[in-house]
């Protein structure tokens, strides 16, 4: 009875030993869940933010610069670095041996894909805000489809047909998606813009600096068209109405557009911001953390000691043919160093060594980052569409859709007069030839010059020393992994 | 130990007593020493005076004995597996002595009690302190490594402090396949490091899931239960044991490697196939060149162990204390690889009432290590000792050279070279990338990592009437862990530099607390007896970091630098935060039933809940049942050759919580900032950290098993297991397309299959007090299978090696976990036309680059192309078979231990040369490349443009046989006789030499066949040394 009676209180005891309701409930520490988040303006303008965020990513599965790979790809420059194998992502885009495993292809699919999610999450999300008012959530919407379109047309321009995803995707579509041609994308990226357009300001004050712009999405379209080769004269209307919007003027002298001081100067219509502030290491490598621009670290001269520059990494050496092409080019000191004849100075040649550098993101000694990795703290800005970008695409697109050619001569020679260089008074094929070379000179090292090759089909006649076979090289290889991963859903560009 | 030597040095002790006899009237003493069962003779038993221990002599072959002793005077008899006994002597004596428990009668720990062992259902091993004793081991896992059947451990690498790899009974999970490690009831999270082995009294590792169920959610993966010593066996005076040894280790084997005429005649060989320029006009100018693993390698690296402890006990109480030190230099990089323990243990228990005990364990340790980078090809030691080019002196003295760069820029040396006493360390010209001076490297980062750890448990249990027993017990596990860290400045090559030097420093708290509370009964019925307990746990971990960082300090010397010394303001880094709280409760009950010791009986119900989960899967529920019978105990059973036999059978359910904190959950995450305006203010940018899944829930593994136990007549024991071991709702993590734009979240949907045998084997025979041999060895089979990842590409991709990330492992459906991937090569194309005749039907070139001394690659899925397809399964890290013997001997004062250790149908992938790097040095294997016609057909050409990817390619001339046979230890003791011991003031001492990793047989050509962490990729590991080292233990009064 006793041995009962005992057992009972054990039993009670061991009852009472459980644990309160609360015990196996954690609370987040340092971080909110995603169902209690995009409560307020605040959080909305957060997760805007992080939209803008993907377009300076340049740390994807490798260095994903895009400008200067497309500058490597281009025959303004060759692959460089310490040696063939330092990275042979470059390597492979500049001979153009690109296959489905080696290339540039993952990271830059990859971030533009990023990107894409989180505008379509932004865009699902900004309906129901609560506290957000009618304007913000325009102008924001307009700034998330702006992003959006941005970049689908990096992905339409470097792998042609891609999947086009226009919200976040349940588990069961995952591999429903299927490759959408490069017209279809396009017209998502057409409709994304033309229905921002309106939403968005004219200008933006000084601290929003870098946020999108009617100019920049009317620039963006236009830069859209003439890469489709579709409706000149909305090029020749929309770039038009950028330059009478009087928003944007050439810097009175060329020299100074790429100066730190210079960044969100009267000439940049779009501008990808980055920072020497966020004192990164390599430790966050590789996820889209860092604020810097590597590209800027991956130019520079090797192992440099001398005045103005900092040391780099010896990539995207200028080609011997753009130095000769631009001689007597008043641009040429202001778009190319000549490392060998820099008074007191040097550097190490690296690989494909031609003594010739990258002038417009060259590492300054005057803009390095006080702390952090210094290689990934170059706070340097892409000017991503610069007003002179916008009148040569004026000019392109009036002489290409039967406009006023001498409309079209006065942009080119607003270019021209800027740089120093006499006007032309040229007409036909020879101003249409003017503007494609006033192109190459006066965005030389930006990384236009492969996609206006490809565009205007003289990529095959151009680039075949380098190892480029048209059309195969038109695109990118999609890639491997992804082709992998993708399960059947993704079909590979033709010839790889 | 003691009963070997009393008899040895019996003539002595007669000698140095027999001036006592003289003085007190003799009487001599007939008589016999039977068994008590049966009464069969009992011969070399040995009698002793029971006051001074005084050896009076030995029974013969028929039992009988004749001595002379005092009258009145008592005996004390012993004989080896017998329980002693003290008799009043008189003549015609007739001494029974009781048979001591055999093996299958001891007590094994099950979890939340005790069983008898030769009751146990399920498939437990158990390792004791008599089996250690002898080893001078410095970690807890060495005592199980080859010892138990089904448990494979692995060493992490010969790094002092570094862990090991325990799988019991094979990976289960691809989430994490670690056993749940229980000391003396506390769960111990963060590894078992901290115990000195010497503290310890048993392990138990509870393999089948009918044991493990105890341990429901987390017992998986197994339980390793440690349980240690207390103060209980020492027999009322106070016992100080003493034990210490020192060492030397060094490397076992060098890995062959070009010397630098080889280097320059091969570099010019590939450059002459490439078309280029010879760089090398004359390679034998060059002559041996520098060895850089003598460079890296340290060939007299000490280690030393000393430890004291004391234990006492008495009818209420006992205690056990000890202090213990270990200290371990490493056989690489001299003064920057290193390991230091500090521990103290102090372990009691109190009768305090007639039915109440309180008791209560409490370990404390101290350990400081230093390490250096192992296993990777960004920078190890050894990786960066067998690529680095051997032209390069380890030292540039050359002036000319030294005044130019990469030394010498601008006019002036650069400030930052890597430097000591014996120069500046020379910066290869020819190799790139990580691959820098070895040496150099290892003076520019010093990290010094430290823990502080104490382990408590107390308890209390009550004996509330006859069988009913309550217990409650309250563990605590807190462990404070950091490091301190400098970066100097330097430069090592263009790539790998640093301008302005680094301090870091962190500091991280974890603390766990646990409280169980069990009722337990035991009553028989007749012969019905049950042995019943139920019980509720619960346990909460919290953990807190903090860190930080800031550059230029005005020292380049660790000793000095500091955060706060360090001057750059701006560079100042903090970090900190706390830890999502880990909980985890649970209720349990057990029941063990037996039927007269016949037929057996186990079940095990457990419910979990985890913190991990969501709420709508938060609980899981484990049962278990399990039976055995023990035939030899039946009344029919009469066999002379099978004197125990005993069957069993279970199946049990167990849980794997291995999930992170809120890894159910989308959160959000900061950090996706982004600059606007003039100034670049940065903007806080916040998105989803990946995708949820709110249905996210226990892994569980069903385990089924059968076993039989035989003893085979007096000697030989067998004991077999055979297991079918399943995991089921397996997370894994999807490789889903970049397109979907987020990570993917983990879901329960994989599957994994281990099954195999575990035979354990043992003869032991006393031939006498001071002659035995014992010899215990154990087979273990097992195979392992992917069965399903719930993803249609049916995959996950594994390890990345290099640069390009190229892929090497993979886990894949229907294949073993991790095994090797890539494409096959099917020798070398001997001539051209070789290379045309590898065609498709359409009679297209498979392999368009190749030219004659290119390796051929199979197009395995015979698609008439040769491309990334064609890979396939190369190879498997997990051994087939894993195998440990142990052989003890005693003759005399001398004993000899060998205990060997092995693993055989495993492979390894040998990723130890940069191929990304043309001019990185190569294997000696190079030598016999291919070099004409007819000349090999495993080695392609060399060549500074490889178009064919021989090399740059993952394929089988990467993976290698991983068989080995290793002489773990070698063992020779000696232990004093008594008499001489008595005189130094000692009792027990026994004088030791011991080797380890004497001899391993391997086809394996890297460093070390056995690679814990890399999961059998081998980017450069740090060899297990070989050590020679001699040592004592003794027991003072």
């Amino acid at each position: 009875m006793k041995t009962l009676h005992l057992s009972l209180i054990a039993a009670g005891s061991l009852a009472l030993a459980s644990c309160g309701k609360d015990f196996l409930n954690v609370d987040p520490i340092g971080r909110e869940l995603e169902i209690n988040y995009y409560q307020n303006p605040g959080q909305a303008y957060e997760a805007l933010v992080s939209v803008y965020d993907v377009l300076q990513w340049n740390d994807q599965t490798g260095f994903s610069v895009m400008y200067l790979l497309q500058t490597v790809a281009s025959d303004d420059a060759h692959a460089g670095g310490s040696d063939a194998s330092d990275q042979p992502a470059f390597v492979a885009y500049d001979n153009f041996s690109l296959t489905p495993n080696l290339g540039p292809q993952a990271g830059l699919w990859r971030k533009n894909y990023r990107g894409v999610y989180r505008a379509n999450l932004f865009l699902e999300k900004i309906e129901n805000v609560p506290g957000a008012s009618d304007e913000f959530v325009r102008r924001t919407s307009a700034e998330a489809r702006y992003l959006r379109a941005y970049f689908y047309l990096d992905l339409l321009r470097l792998f042609g047909s891609v999947p086009l995803i226009t919200k976040t995707l349940s588990p069961q579509e995952y591999y429903e998606v299927s490759m959408a041609t490069p017209e279809a994308v396009f017209a998502q990226v057409e409709a994304d813009l033309l229905a921002a357009i309106p939403d968005l300001p004219l200008t933006v004050g000084g601290s929003e600096k870098g946020r999108v712009t009617q100019g920049a999405a009317k620039a963006l379209l236009a830069r859209g068209y003439l890469y489709m080769n579709v409706k000149m004269d909305q090029v020749a209307q929309l770039s038009e109405e950028v330059i009478q919007s009087n928003v944007y003027a050439l810097t009175p002298n060329f020299a100074d557009i790429f100066t730190r001081a210079n960044e969100h100067g009267p000439e940049s219509v779009f501008e990808i911001a980055y920072s020497e502030n966020s004192t990164v290491g390599w430790e966050v490598w590789g996820s889209g953390y860092g604020e810097g621009n590597v590209g800027v670290q991956m130019c520079g001269m090797r192992d440099f000691d001398g005045p103005v520059y900092s040391p780099g990494w010896g990539f995207a050496p200028v080609s011997q043919e753009l130095y000769d092409a631009m001689a007597g080019d008043p641009r040429r000191p202001y778009t190319i160093i000549n490392g060998d004849s820099l008074a007191g100075a040097s550097f190490s040649p690296g690989y494909q060594n031609t003594g010739y550098f990258v002038y417009k993101y060259a590492p300054r000694k005057d803009a390095l980052s006080p702390d952090g990795e210094p290689a990934l703290n170059w706070g340097t800005n892409v000017r991503a569409i610069r007003y002179a970008d916008v009148l040569l695409m004026a000019a392109e697109g009036l002489a290409r859709s039967g406009g006023s050619e001498a409309t079209a001569r006065g942009y080119l020679n607003q270019v021209r007069v800027r740089a120093g260089l006499q006007p032309l008074q040229v007409s036909g094929a020879a101003l249409l030839e003017a503007i494609a070379r006033e192109r190459r000179f006066e965005l030389a090292t930006e990384g236009h010059r492969f996609f206006d090759l490809v565009r205007t089909g003289k990529a095959a006649e151009e680039l075949s020393a380098k190892g480029y076979q048209h059309p195969k090289h038109k695109w990118l290889p999609i890639p491997q992994t992804e082709i992998d991963a993708a399960q059947g859903a993704l079909i590979q560009n033709p010839n790889y | 130990m003691m009963k070997q030597y009393i008899a040895l040095a019996a003539a002595a002790v007669l000698a140095l007593s027999s001036t006592a006899w003289g003085q007190t009237q003799t009487t001599t003493v007939q008589g016999s020493v039977v068994e008590q069962d049966g009464g069969s003779p009992v011969p070399n038993a040995v009698l002793m005076l029971s006051t001074s221990n005084s050896v009076l002599g030995t029974t013969d072959a028929q039992g009988r004995f004749t001595v002379k002793v005092a009258e009145g005077a008592s005996l004390r008899v012993r004989a080896l597996g017998y329980t002693e006994v003290v008799v009043a002597a008189r003549n015609g004596m007739r001494v029974q002595l009781r048979a001591e428990a055999t093996e299958l009668d001891e007590i094994v720990v099950v979890g939340f009690g005790t069983q008898k062992k030769s009751n146990v259902t399920g498939a437990i091993a158990q390792v004791k302190a008599k089996d250690l004793e002898s080893m001078s081991l410095f970690r807890v896992e060495q005592a199980l490594q080859g010892r138990t059947a089904g448990v494979q451990i692995t060493q992490n690498s010969g790094q002092p402090g570094a862990g090991s790899v325990v799988r019991i009974r094979g990976t289960a999970s691809i989430n994490g396949s670690d056993p749940l490690y229980v000391v003396d009831g506390v769960v111990i999270g963060g590894g078992i490091d901290y115990l000195n082995p010497n503290d310890i009294e048993t392990i138990e590792v509870l393999k089948d899931a009918a044991s493990a169920a105890i341990y429901g959610a987390r017992g998986a993966n197994g339980v390793i239960i440690v349980t240690t010593k207390s103060g209980k066996g020492a027999g009322g005076q106070m016992n100080v044991s003493v034990s210490a040894y020192q060492g030397v280790q060094n490397p076992w084997r060098k890995v062959s490697t070009l010397n630098a005429t080889e280097y320059a005649t091969l570099q010019n060989e590939m450059a002459g196939a490439a078309g280029q320029a010879i760089p090398y006009a004359d390679p034998r100018a060059f002559g041996e060149g520098t060895d850089w693993q003598d460079a890296v390698f340290n060939r007299s690296a000490p280690v030393q162990s000393l430890d004291v402890s004391m234990a006492q006990s008495s009818k209420d109480a006992s205690y056990f204390a000890s202090v213990g030190r270990y200290r371990q230099e490493g056989i690489v990089a001299p003064g920057r690889s290193n390991f230091e323990r500090i521990s103290a243990r102090l372990n009691t228990t109190n009768q305090v009432h007639r039915a109440i005990k309180v008791g209560m364990s409490t370990a404390f340790t101290h350990n400081t290590s230093q390490s250096v980078a192992e296993n990777t090809e960004f920078g190890s030691p050894l990786g960066r000792a067998l690529n680095m080019d051997p032209i390069t002196p380890v030292y540039e003295t050359n002036p000319l050279r030294l005044s130019q760069a990469p030394y010498t820029v601008g006019g002036s040396l650069r400030g930052n070279l890597v430097r000591d006493e014996g120069g500046i360390y020379a910066i290869s010209p020819r190799v790139t990338s990580e691959v820098v001076n070895p040496v150099a490297a290892l003076l520019t980062n010093t990290n010094v990592g430290w823990s502080d750890k104490i382990v408590h448990q107390s308890y209390a249990e009550a004996k509330l009437a006859e069988g009913l027993t309550v217990r409650t017990s309250l563990g605590i596990d807190l462990a404070f862990y950091g490091g301190n860290g400098f970066i100097p400045s330097y430069y090592l090559n263009a790539t790998n530099f640093l301008d302005t030097n680094l301090v870091t420093q962190s500091f991280n708290r974890a603390f766990s607390w646990m409280w169980d509370n069990t009722v337990s009964y035991t009553k028989d019925f007749g012969a019905h007896h049950i042995d019943a307990v139920a019980g509720h746990s619960a346990q909460a971990v919290n953990g807190s970091f903090m860190g930080g960082s800031k550059r230029d300090v005005p020292t380049d010397e660790f000793g000095f630098a500091t955060i706060s010394y360090a001057r750059n303001a701006e560079s100042e880094r903090v970090y900190g935060g706390r830890w999502e709280r880990y909980a985890i409760e649970s209720y349990f009950g057990r029941m063990n039933y037996d039927y007269d010791d016949r037929f057996l009986a186990t079940v095990i119900l457990r419910a979990d809940a985890s913190s991990r989960f969501g709420p709508n899967f938060r609980w899981g529920y484990f049962p278990s049942i399990s039976t055995g019978w023990n035939l030899h105990k039946e009344a029919w059973w009469n066999s002379d050759l099978i004197t125990n036999f005993k069957i069993r059978a279970g199946y049990g359910m167990s849980g794997n919580d291995a999930a992170g904190s809120l890894e159910y959950a989308a959160t959000i995450s900061g950090g996706r900032n982004y600059s606007f305006g003039y100034n670049e203010f940065m903007q806080n940018g916040t998105s989803p950290s990946q995708i949820a899944n709110p249905d996210l829930r226990w892994e569980r593994v069903g385990q089924a098993n059968f076993g039989a136990d035989v003893r085979w007549g007096k000697y030989l024991y067998t004991n077999v297991d055979l297991y079918h071991r399943a995991t089921y709702d397996m997370k894994t993590r999807p490789v889903l397309p970049d397109y979907i734009g987020n990570d993917a979240p983990t879901a329960n949907v994989g599957r994994m299959l281990n099954m195999g045998m575990d035979l354990e084997a043992g003869y032991e025979r006393s031939f006498s007090p001071t002659r035995s041999l014992r010899v215990a060895g154990n087979v273990s089979f097992l195979r392992n299978e992917v069965v399903y990842l719930g993803n249609d590409g049916g995959y996950l991709p594994g390890q990345r090696w290099g640069p390009q990330g190229l892929e090497i492992t993979r886990i894949q459906e229907g294949l073993p976990i991790g095994y090797f991937f890539g494409y096959l090569t099917d020798g070398v194309f001997q001539n051209s036309a070789d290379v045309a005749a590898h065609a498709n039907a359409e009679g297209d070139l498979l392999q368009p680059d190749a030219v004659a001394g290119d390796f051929r690659f199979v197009d395995v899925n015979n698609d008439g192309e040769l491309n990334a397809e064609d890979r396939t399964y190369l190879g498997n890290p997990t051994p087939d078979v894993t195998f440990g013997a142990t052989l003890n001997a005693r003759w005399g004062g001398f004993d000899a231990v060998l205990f060997v250790q092995g693993v055989a149908g495993n492979q390894i992938y040998n990723a130890t040369r940069r191929y990304d790097l043309p001019t990185a040095n190569l294997n000696g294997s190079a030598l016999d490349r291919w070099t004409g016609e007819g000349s090999t057909n495993d080695y392609a050409r060399l060549t500074a443009l490889d178009k064919n990817m021989n090399f740059a390619r993952s394929s089988n001339f990467y993976v290698e046989d991983g068989s080995f046979v290793r002489i773990k230890t070698a063992q020779l003791g000696y232990t004093l006789p008594e008499g001489l011991a008595a005189k130094l003031g000692l009792k027990r001492t026994r004088l030791y030499y011991s080797g380890n990793n004497l001899l391993t047989l391997t086809k394996y050509r890297g460093f070390d066949p056995e690679i814990g962490n890399g999961f059998g990729v081998d980017r450069g590991i740090y060899p297990q040394a070989r050590m020679h080292s001699i040592g004592f233990t003794t027991s003072l009064n």
